[in-house]
């Protein structure tokens, strides 16, 4: 298999680089609970120093978002940006895979997708999830 | 703000917009010398310098010590001198510490510097530069703008307050009237609701006359424990970096700053005679209004229908046509906003002077972090004329 390179090393994983992959990096507190993003060394709530890293961020609901009318990053103009909480809490910018134009409302339910990239990497973005039953 | 007085008792600058003949040293030793000269000091009775830069060792070639080499060409040599980069908000983070060696007794007489040089002829370069101010493990490489996340942010607002593009187009408008008589401005002409509305969307709501251009400039502040002219006190000088929201409620980075001052100073936004805050796009003044508690929540509208923080109104805000129009070479923005405020207690602002100016509040951000600014400074100064 050919190994993927991730735009993002630190932030998401590909499937089989963590339980629950893709999604998002995440460090859970083995004392408090308390799930942030990224790979952190202490807790910020209780300040623990046994974290686990889990993947989160699978799903999301949508936040305020903007379309964007000026290229940056190999995204081409015009593309959204949006505020994303993932189902286990921690919130974080991202880009939502929607087509130009279209009227996102807060609350949507977003889910997790990788993205291949113009330059060969391997990116991801939000895209809007069917409703579950 | 604990122990000695720190008084602003010199300020200097080089006007911001573009200087391609002028090289980042010249800039720099412009606004110093000007700030030396106004306090009536030479470079000989300094303590220490403290520069503030974020993007010279991108943008210019120059990674380290970026005030040693901007400052020997004035005659400074033995004299301590600090770096300081903290984004947009490195400029007030150099007098926040200026502050603090005065206020600790350590330090009589120190200088600030803040000073960039975004012009490279490579706005892409310039605008990669920008995309560093925020944690690039989380932002880098998601197409993400400072223009969008102010876009969100603004649309955060506007869910909960009754304004439209018409207040984006009327803010950016007041400011841009205020610009043009200081003469520090990069955008000195007057521009109309009409303009505004008709120039490209960049992140809606943001529209390009909303945006806060690319920008060199200089701007210096000599600070001192004894009161010089116009005797304009640092009463209160505050950071919070951004804090991490785990629970609902917590306050805003801009909010805890400004909490923070307002305690220090023993004063009450309703004491605010004016003040100048970070509208690194003109729409997010209006969300600034709420976070520094300049209104409460719901009463943005208001503000904004009665004209109270245009010249004239009951708290004027951004009298010198802040970052959208002033001009935002970033590390010179948190000097150059207290540069107005020095004007204005001296009662030296000319036209743009609001009568009996005596408490003023400037607010500074810098980068972004989880869902806050990275770094958010408040100072607040008095005069006691």
């Amino acid at each position: 298999m050919t190994e993927m390179q991730k735009t993002n090393p630190t932030l998401f994983f590909l499937e089989g680089e963590a339980p629950g992959a893709p999604g998002l990096r995440g460090s859970r507190c083995r004392a408090c609970g308390q799930t942030v993003l990224l790979q952190v060394a202490a807790c910020p709530k209780c300040g623990a120093r046994e974290l686990e890293s889990v993947c989160i961020g699978q799903r999301a609901t949508l936040g305020e978002s903007a379309e964007v009318f000026h290229s940056a990053d190999g995204f081409e103009a015009p593309y959204f940006i949006g505020m994303i909480e993932t189902e286990q809490g921690p919130c974080t910018f991202a880009p939502i895979a929607a087509a130009p134009g279209t009227q996102l409302r807060v609350g949507l339910p977003l889910k997790f997708q990788l993205l291949p990239r113009p330059d060969g990497r391997v990116g991801f973005a939000y895209a809007p999830a069917e409703a579950r039953g | 703000m604990k122990g000695q007085d720190v008084y602003i008792t010199g300020i200097g600058y080089h006007p911001f917009g573009r200087f391609p003949d002028k090289s980042l040293k010249a800039l720099a030793a412009t606004a110093a010398l000007g700030a030396l000269d106004d306090a009536g000091l030479s470079v000989r009775d300094i303590d220490a310098a403290i520069c503030a830069n974020a993007y010279s060792g991108l943008l210019n070639g120059q990674e380290s010590i970026r005030g040693e080499t901007w400052l020997r060409g004035i005659g400074l040599g033995g004299t301590p001198v600090m770096n300081v980069e903290n984004a947009c908000a490195s400029g007030s983070t150099a007098v926040h510490l200026g502050c603090m060696g005065i206020a600790s007794g350590n330090y009589d007489t120190v200088l600030v510097v803040g000073a960039e040089k975004m012009f490279v002829n490579d706005t892409g370069r310039t605008l990669a530069a920008l995309a560093n101010s925020a944690d690039t493990e989380v932002m880098g490489n998601i197409g993400l703008q400072f223009s969008a996340v102010d876009a969100i942010r603004v649309r955060e607002m506007m869910a909960e307050e009754d304004v439209d593009g018409t207040a984006f187009e009327w803010v950016t408008m007041k400011n841009h009237d205020h610009a043009a008589s200081n003469p520090i401005a990069q955008y000195r002409k007057p521009i109309s609701m009409e303009q505004v509305r008709a120039s490209r969307m960049i992140a809606d709501p943001i529209r390009l006359l909303m945006c806060s251009a690319i920008s060199d400039g200089a701007a210096a502040l000599v600070l001192s424990r004894k009161p010089g002219r116009g005797s304009v006190r640092v009463r209160a000088s505050a950071l919070a970096s951004s804090p991490w929201r785990l629970e609902a409620g917590t306050p805003a980075g801009p909010t805890l700053a400004a909490d923070k001052a307002y305690a220090q100073a023993g004063v009450a936004p309703s004491d605010l005679d004016l003040a100048e805050v970070h509208d690194a796009v003109s729409p997010a003044e209006l969300m600034h209004y709420r976070e520094l508690r300049l209104c409460g929540e719901g009463e943005v509208a208001r503000l904004v229908a009665e004209r109270a923080t245009a010249l004239g109104g009951r708290l004027p805000v951004n009298t010198s046509g802040g970052l959208n129009s002033r001009g935002h070479p970033v590390g010179a923005t948190g000097v150059a906003q207290l540069i107005e405020l020095t004007l204005q207690l001296r009662g030296d602002a000319g036209v743009r002077q609001v009568p009996g100016a005596r408490l003023a509040l400037a607010h500074n951000s810098g980068g972004w972090i989880g869902e806050d600014p990275a770094v958010s400074a408040v100072h607040i100064l008095e005069s006691s004329r």
